[in-house]
């Protein structure tokens, strides 16, 4: 395997909750329970899970943006935690993010030219007037907007132009890894798609490596090499996307692939799903067992008792489930 | 076939800013009978919500309906803001999209679910609240997790959900219309909605009119479709029709854009990763939609006579009573064999 761009390690990450009265306990939530993940560099790792299984936090975690309690993120081989104040504006040039929603991550009030050359003012300071404006240039022609673009606002393009607009922004200072977080979810079906290809030839042709989170497994299908799958705050299952969609190991993996209504099923084929979703539990301790027992089909004795390992499936693929 | 429940006939609904008047949605022929379930696709902008809220009469001031718009033979298009009401909730129900900010936060959710009763059947207080409490069983929010002074705050989105279908089947209404129920919710919630929406249906026989810009949802749930693009249907028929055939290159292009669609393609074994089949271009806005097939400007099959005049929606097959109609001069073939 090339080399690895993006690793993390036993990423734990907790976050207060309020008290019920001044006389209790904290209360922790632990929105993480040890994430390690890696990332090759030129491939793309999707993170597939629901509303409340970790995969917004992972991405902020990785971003720099929350420091995990314990853990470690690993970004080009350097842990990006450690690094000083100087340390880390410089490594940020090597990666960058796209949000979801087209509509709140780009400032109303600047255009486009001030928006997208805004990491190389904080990050590359000194960079010359000229080389900036060759970079924007360079950038508005890679995500195909037309070079007048730069003196618009935000308000003047539709929800897929100002999704090429934020992609601009995460390219101009040369990342080499961009995570985008729902980057196309809050698009139409026939944009969505127009997006996802300017991905997927930004990427073969600027080697990027990019950390995918979605909850469309369709979406994650098309443009990933690996997906994760998290559940609760743990990666239940790891492997290459296509054979993990197509033959799921763990049975949270499988309930999800189930529940996505296909086309061509015709009326009322619909899998029943298993029991109502669950959410993250209040206590920073872990209890022993699967998270996932609860509403598990396959469950047994020892799934209460025995908090499962990961098991290799197949060396590149791998399930937290003792009977996967 | 005794009357059609929805009966629209070249009904379109007219925007007015300022002096110029353009029409959001136009010419809609669409009939739904008791008990059936028809979907209705399309991209936003596509005109599908204000179809549906010109149903409803909750249109946005500024804009009006045209042609024929009837229910159960009353024109709805001429009644008042009274009458409407006895219509509204009662004989027919809406479910939002978003349950975050379609229920009231400050009333109770079995205030809310009981506020139909009262005030269409007149029941009392007691009364309303019993039933309140049976439709929260229904919909599979069980006494005592879930109490009728429980608030929406609460509830998780697929709760809130929950509740807003119990609101709108309160008073056994003769139409559903469900506007994306589940595109905010997870697809695990949404596996359970669209269950309950399935049973609730069989059981109380309402008619059904599904919105969504899902092709799986609409195919797992609905009987007929109407893909609808700038304002207009260009496609419909029964489902599994209309899935094999994709007569109208907006439809098979909706399709094959979808992850859905990619996944079904065969995957070439050359270097790099399959493209998705984008459709290039955008969605002409209201204001500026052409003269002529407002697909023309994106569509992959585009001749000469697609620049000249608007088509349309002709027959091009019959299925079981079913009339399978396309607005296409150059409608295509059959695609999938089924």
């Amino acid at each position: 395997m090339s080399e690895v761009i993006l690793k993390t390690t036993d990423l734990v990450r907790e976050y207060d909750l309020p008290r019920p009265s001044i006389f209790s306990k904290h209360s922790r939530l632990r929105v993480l329970h040890g994430v390690s993940v890696e990332l090759a560099a030129g491939q793309s790792l999707g993170i597939v899970g629901e509303s409340g299984s970790g995969k917004s936090t992972l991405a902020r975690a990785v971003m720099g943006l929350e420091r995990p309690q314990s853990g470690e993120v690993n970004i080009a081989g350097r842990n990006i935690y450690a690094l000083d104040r100087s340390d880390l504006r410089e490594a940020r040039k090597g990666f960058q993010a796209i949000f979801q929603d087209p509509y709140g991550s780009l400032d109303p009030r600047h255009t486009v030219r001030t928006i997208i050359s805004e990491p190389i003012v904080s990050l590359e300071r000194g960079t010359s007037t000229a080389e900036r404006e060759r970079r924007i240039a360079e950038v508005l022609e890679a995500v195909g907007l037309p070079l007048a673009s730069a003196e618009k606002y935000p308000h003047e393009f539709s929800g897929g132009q100002r999704q090429r607009i934020a992609i601009a922004r995460a390219l101009i200072t040369r990342p080499a890894l961009i995570v985008a977080d729902e980057p196309v979810s809050a698009l139409d079906v026939s944009i969505q798609a127009q997006v996802l290809n300017l991905m997927m030839d930004l990427q073969e042709k600027l080697g990027l490596s990019y950390l995918f989170i979605s909850h469309d497994l369709g979406v994650v299908r098309a443009i990933t090499d690996r997906v994760a799958v998290m559940h609760l705050g743990r990666i239940v299952e790891e492997g290459p996307t296509a054979e993990v969609f197509d033959n799921p190991r763990h049975p949270y993996t499988q309930a999800l692939v189930a529940a996505v209504p296909k086309p061509f099923s015709g009326r009322r084929k619909r899998v029943r799903s298993a029991g109502p979703p669950q959410t993250p539990v209040h206590t920073a301790t872990t209890a022993a067992g699967c998270a996932y027992a609860a509403v598990c089909p396959r469950r047994q004795e020892i799934c209460l008792t025995r908090t499962p390992e990961a098991k290799p499936v197949t060396p590149a693929w791998s399930a937290r489930c003792h009977f996967a | 076939m005794t009357k059609p429940l929805l009966h629209m006939a070249g009904m379109s609904v007219e925007l007015s800013a300022g002096k110029s008047q353009v029409d959001i949605v136009c010419d809609i022929d669409l009939k739904l009978n008791r008990g059936e379930r028809l979907g209705i696709v399309g991209e936003s902008g596509s005109g599908k919500s204000m179809t549906a809220l010109a149903v409803m009469g909750l249109l946005p001031q500024r804009m009006r309906v045209r042609g024929e718009l009837s229910f159960d033979g009353r024109n709805l298009a001429a009644l008042g803001e009274a009458d409407y009401c006895g219509y509204r909730g009662r004989r027919m129900a809406m479910i939002f999209q978003e349950p975050m900010t379609a229920l009231n936060p400050v009333k109770s959710i079995g205030a809310q679910i009981a506020e139909g009763r009262r005030l269409h059947l007149g029941e009392t207080k007691a009364d309303a609240e019993k039933k309140a409490r049976a439709l929260l069983d229904r919909v599979g929010l069980p006494a005592p997790r879930f109490d009728l002074d429980l608030y929406p705050h609460q509830l998780s989105g697929g709760q809130r959900q929950r509740v807003m279908i119990a609101m709108a089947i309160a008073c056994e209404p003769d139409l559903l219309i469900a506007d994306e129920p589940t595109t905010a919710l997870d697809v695990t919630v949404q596996a359970q909605i669209l269950d309950l929406l399935d049973e609730l249906i069989e059981d109380t026989g309402t008619a059904l009119m599904l919105i969504t810009h899902d092709l799986g949802v609409v195919s797992e749930m609905t009987d007929r479709i109407a893909v609808m693009y700038a304002g207009r249907i260009i496609e419909t028929g029964r489902t599994d029709d209309v899935f094999a055939r994709m007569a109208h290159p907006y439809a098979r292009g909706l399709f094959a854009a979808s992850p859905h669609g990619a996944a079904l393609a065969p995957r070439p074994t050359g270097e790099g990763r399959p493209r998705l089949n984008a459709i290039p271009g955008i969605v002409p806005d209201p204001f500026g939609r052409p003269p002529h097939c407002s697909f023309a400007e994106r569509c992959a099959f585009v001749q000469t006579d697609c620049r000249q005049a608007i088509p349309a929606l002709d027959l091009i097959n019959t299925d079981e009573n079913v009339e399978h109609r396309a607005a296409c001069f150059h409608p295509r073939e059959r695609m999938v064999a089924l």
